[in-house]
């Protein structure tokens, strides 16, 4: 008694496999209650235990992952619950009928958002009118749902969507269902199947205007969630996107964009990143003018002053940000809002709706002695610097980058490139918990790049200035934190010296808002982000929107052109005065005829691998390392497809 | 009787030792709604409609199965409890058909009281479907689950009363139902038919197939035996149109077998003699009661002794079977006489 659920859960049972994280634990059996990551360091006990909604029984627990749906957990108890109730007293016998009824609804897409009001009342008239426990306790699950995950609720109720693709009403396929942006990848890649790439390629643009790019840097958790890597491997979603956005050559793939007859008027985007063109491309289809206003002196965002050319060639972006020009959106580069240009005197310019997206752009600080010297370049400006300074050289230099994420390896894999003498990865944790692609990881292994796991910097060493080394100290995993990783904690009296005279801190990013809080306009902005509804991508000011990384911190392009997306559709339905947030249509689960002839390559089929350049020869410029598969190789690879979308 | 004091609403209230707080409510005139409880029954405590606060006490008790306790303060008008009492009543109505107009049991309806009672006025729950399951096998009930909402008083009355124990409940959770051992139809059943179950009934799930309301009701004692149980006649015109037990009757306290209860459609039949025949050339002719007598009296006469016997019936009246015996010995000299009732 009085152990922490935490320590039950990783201590003693070993933690979650898979690498996923935690999500759930519920205890008490199925009239026990569900507890989220922020209640894992409650002390086991029966009191503890009922305050926080759940209960002390002998229904074992049950500890659930990000691949479970709490709408459907909660349905699941209930049914259980329900079956169990002896039928005497009202409120149980009925009640939980109607519960029932209620959260298959929701679980349906059937659901709507005063259900959940009847939920909560009906929930406290079996507790309250119920006579025994088995009463009083069946809403429970649905109770601590409720108020822990009430977001997946109103995700299945308004968004239609089930995140962890569980409840089968809402989820076309995995695939689908993962991507941030909803592609339609058993279509596109069905397409692809039957040699149809233009017709794959025109679907994928109709929602995304960056297929060349995302099939190239995409962290692609549409595969992760592939069925088909139950039976082998997953398929290779992302290749195959790059293939046909390689393959139609754009702007001939541009030409089936319709642009609407009608005219919105003009529109003002701020930030020309996969956010701000994803917005800017829907909103001139949709009949808006749109005008673009970009700070730095290339167009693109992160895109072109982040990632690496030798991941993302510059004429694969500059093409489809043309393709996006040619529907008459207009980019003005070198204007900075805040500065060039302000917020509300766009809006006096006639501009009837604004759309803020200027990412994420500077680095986080270390906070250890030192980081001021030169020679240390935080990831970011480096990456900056590397992509709009053609002269820059590292030759002879030794370089430590600190962090385990993308940027992280960009800038090492990238220093390698400017002839670096050698390149180091400081990460304080293990090599499992490092955020950045594996394939990343192990392109950078493969270049050269030297990992130092579990290590953090100490101080940055050096006379007059200049970095002539850093300090950095061992880190062992402690405890475990709510992500469910394992804490680092330095090992005292470890310490070790790295001889380098680069430091490159790469920690994380955070949106430059100083201009935009100094312009009056702080009401927008809270705790270093932008706000805005995560439906509608509305601020708090009317015609203002918002998205991208400025409003989540750093996350990923797709995550970008999908908060763009949604942006454009909500700012059409205020230019035209309509209701910002419509709930989608649930999907349409018809079986065409064609589904009955689709076979798929059979088990044990491999992936087709990317083709790359060889890890010696490429890492001497910023050629692009990944080459691209065949035709025949894509061809083969969609035939992988299991089509779960057509599933019965 | 020793009795003792305790408050309800306010209100002090004299109860016996062993009553409940709704007994204890109801001598007082003091309303508190209920569907599953029933003076002759033991307490049941499943609708949870009668759920009161009392002072000191856990939760919401029901009334119909807590003791009275001296000194007991009992509310039973609280924000909780009316939020339970509304509750329970809009969860019986998602589970019940709509169609009061046309009910056997409209306006007699206990549900429909307790509807008006709390003052449910709009349906926030979804109407729960559930096909109607009709037994029709009864000559005089017919039975409608869809419309039963499970008080259990026609399962309880069957067993505690009539010790019949014809119905019971079957499954659990929401698809409870009543049914006979077998689930066959009632009449396949060892149902008597006697009908408690259906006066018991608070909705319309087991009504009378007589749909006729009576315009009078005359308080009288059953003929078919010699129980002697009182009952209350139905009539409407001319017309017999229903029979229920005398409830204040020290004979059956309102109870009724099935005779008693359902056997009065002969009173009113077609086929029913109301006048004397008289066979003349083969064929039955209308007679006047002179006639018919004369014609008796003639052809009596010529039997009296032995050769003649008495058998009454214990439909009639005790006045009217001593005088039958007395018309035997006195008037036909014999002591044949017999009785169906002594068999």
């Amino acid at each position: 008694m009085g152990i922490k659920l935490r320590d039950v859960i990783y201590e003693v049972g070993g933690g979650i496999p898979d690498h996923k994280s935690f999500k759930a634990a519920q205890t008490g059996g199925p009239i026990g209650g569900c507890l989220p990551s922020s209640l894992l360091d409650l002390p086991i006990d029966y009191e503890s235990l009922t305050q926080a909604g759940a209960m002390m029984g002998s229904g074992g627990l049950i500890v659930m992952d990000e691949s479970t749906c709490m709408v459907d957990v909660a349905k699941y108890f209930l049914t259980f619950a329900q079956s169990e109730s002896c039928g005497k007293c009202v409120p149980c016998r009925v009640g939980s009928k109607q519960m029932l009824e209620i959260m298959e609804d929701i679980a349906a897409g059937r659901g709507e958002m005063e259900h959940l009001d009847q939920l909560q009342y009906l929930s406290k008239l079996l507790k309250m009118g119920s006579l025994c426990a088995l009463g009083g306790g069946t809403p429970n699950p649905v109770l601590s749902t409720l108020e822990h995950f009430r977001h997946e609720y109103e995700e299945h109720i308004l968004d239609k969507h089930c995140s962890a693709g569980v409840c089968k009403s809402l989820v076309v396929a995995p695939c689908q269902n993962t991507c941030p942006l909803g592609t339609p990848v058993p279509q596109y890649v069905g397409l692809i199947a039957k040699g149809a790439f233009q017709e794959a390629l025109d679907l994928v643009r109709e929602d995304n205007p960056f297929p060349g790019v995302c099939g190239r840097v995409c962290p692609r958790p549409c595969e992760s969630a592939c069925r088909r890597g139950t039976v082998d491997e997953p398929v290779a979603i992302c290749d195959l996107k790059r293939f046909i956005a390689d393959e139609v050559s754009l702007p001939e793939g541009s030409a089936p964009v319709v642009v609407a007859a009608e005219d919105l008027g003009k529109v003002a985007v701020i930030g020309s990143g996969p956010a701000g063109l994803t917005a800017a491309y829907h909103l001139a289809k949709q009949g808006c003018r749109v005008t673009v206003f970009e700070a730095l002196p290339v167009v693109g965002g992160m895109m072109a002053v982040g990632i690496p050319e030798y991941r993302l060639p510059r004429e694969v972006l500059n093409s489809e940000i043309r393709a996006i020009e040619e529907l008459a959106v207009q980019i003005h580069t070198g204007m900075r809002i805040g500065k060039d240009i302000d917020l509300d005197e766009l809006l006096a310019r006639g501009f009837r709706a604004v759309f803020v997206a200027v990412g994420a752009h500077q680095s986080n600080k270390l906070g250890i002695p030192g980081e001021e010297r030169q020679g240390v370049l935080h990831g970011t400006n480096f990456l900056r610097d590397v992509n709009l300074n053609g002269q820059l050289s590292m030759a002879g230099r030794s370089v430590a980058v600190v962090g385990g994420g993308d940027v992280a390896i960009d800038a090492a894999r990238s220093a390698l490139r400017l002839a670096a003498r050698e390149v180091h990865v400081v990460y304080r944790r293990s090599s499992e918990e490092m955020p950045a692609q594996q394939a990343e990881i192990r392109a950078a292994a493969e270049e050269g790049v030297k990992f130092h796991y579990l290590a953090a910097p100490k101080q940055v060493l050096g006379g007059n200035g200049a970095v002539e080394g850093l300090e950095c100290i061992r880190m062992q995993l402690g405890g475990w934190d709510s992500s469910g990783r394992r804490r680092p904690e330095p090992v005292a009296g470890s310490e070790f010296h790295l001889d380098v005279d680069v430091l490159i801190p790469a920690i994380g990013q955070s949106p430059d808002l100083g201009l935009f809080n100094g312009n009056g306009h702080g009401d927008l902005v809270n705790r270093g982000l932008i706000m805005a509804d995560r439906r509608t991508m509305a601020t708090q000011r009317p015609g203002v929107f918002a998205g991208g990384d400025a409003v989540t911190g750093p996350a990923t392009v797709i995550q970008a052109i999908a908060a763009g997306a949604k942006a454009a559709k909500s700012m059409v339905r205020y230019l035209k005065g309509e209701e910002l947030f419509i709930s989608p249509g649930l999907p349409d689960k018809t079986r065409p005829p064609e589904a009955d002839s689709w076979s798929p390559a059979e088990g044990g089929t491999a992936r087709s691998r990317m083709p790359e350049l060889d890890p010696e020869r490429r890492k001497r410029d910023f050629r692009e390392v990944e080459t691209g598969l065949t035709r025949q190789s894509a061809v083969r690879e969609a035939g992988r497809c299991l089509r779960c979308d057509w599933e019965e | 009787m020793e009795t003792f004091s305790l408050t309800i609403d306010g209100i002090p209230v004299a109860a016996q030792h062993g009553q409940t707080i709704l007994e204890a409510a109801r001598t007082a005139g003091i309303y508190i709604p209920n569907l599953c409880a029933d003076p002759d029954l033991a307490p049941y405590g499943a609708c949870r409609l009668c759920v009161v606060e009392v002072d000191g006490a856990r939760g919401l008790p029901t009334a119909c199965s807590t003791p009275a306790t001296p000194g007991m303060v009992v509310r039973t008008d609280t924000p909780n409890v009316n939020m339970v009492r509304r509750g329970v009543v809009e969860l019986l109505i998602s589970d019940h058909p709509e169609d009061c107009l046309t009910c056997p049991r409209n306006q007699h309806c206990e549900l429909q009281k307790i509807a008006a009672y709390v003052g449910v006025r709009e349906q926030r729950f979804r109407k729960l479907h559930r096909p109607p399951i009709v037994d029709d096998s009864n000559p005089f009930f017919r039975r409608d689950l869809s419309k039963c909402i499970l008080c259990g008083k026609c399962v309880r009355a069957c067993a505690e009363i009539l010790n019949v124990g014809a119905v019971n409940f079957i499954n659990r959770g929401y698809r409870t139902y009543i049914g006979t051992l077998g689930e066959r139809p009632l009449v396949e059943s060892n149902c008597e038919s006697c009908g408690l179950c259906v006066e018991v009934c608070p909705t319309g799930a087991l009504a009378s197939k007589n749909g006729k309301a009576p315009s009078r009701e005359v308080n009288t004692i059953c003929g078919y035996c010699a129980v002697g149980c009182g009952i209350k006649l139905g009539v409407r015109g001319q017309e017999l149109v229903g029979s229920t037990g005398d409830p204040e009757n020290e004979v059956n306290h309102g109870n009724l077998c099935v005779k008693g209860r359902y056997g009065y459609g002969f009173v009113n039949h077609a086929d029913r003699l109301t006048s004397p025949l008289i066979k003349k050339d083969g064929d039955f002719v209308k007679a006047s009661w002179d006639e018919a007598l004369d014609l008796i009296a003639e052809n009596f006469g010529k039997h009296r002794g032995d050769a003649f016997g008495v058998l009454s019936s214990a439909r009639c009246t005790n006045e009217e079977n001593y005088l039958i015996q007395k018309f035997a010995r006195g008037v036909m000299g014999t002591n044949n006489v017999d009785h169906c009732a002594r068999l």
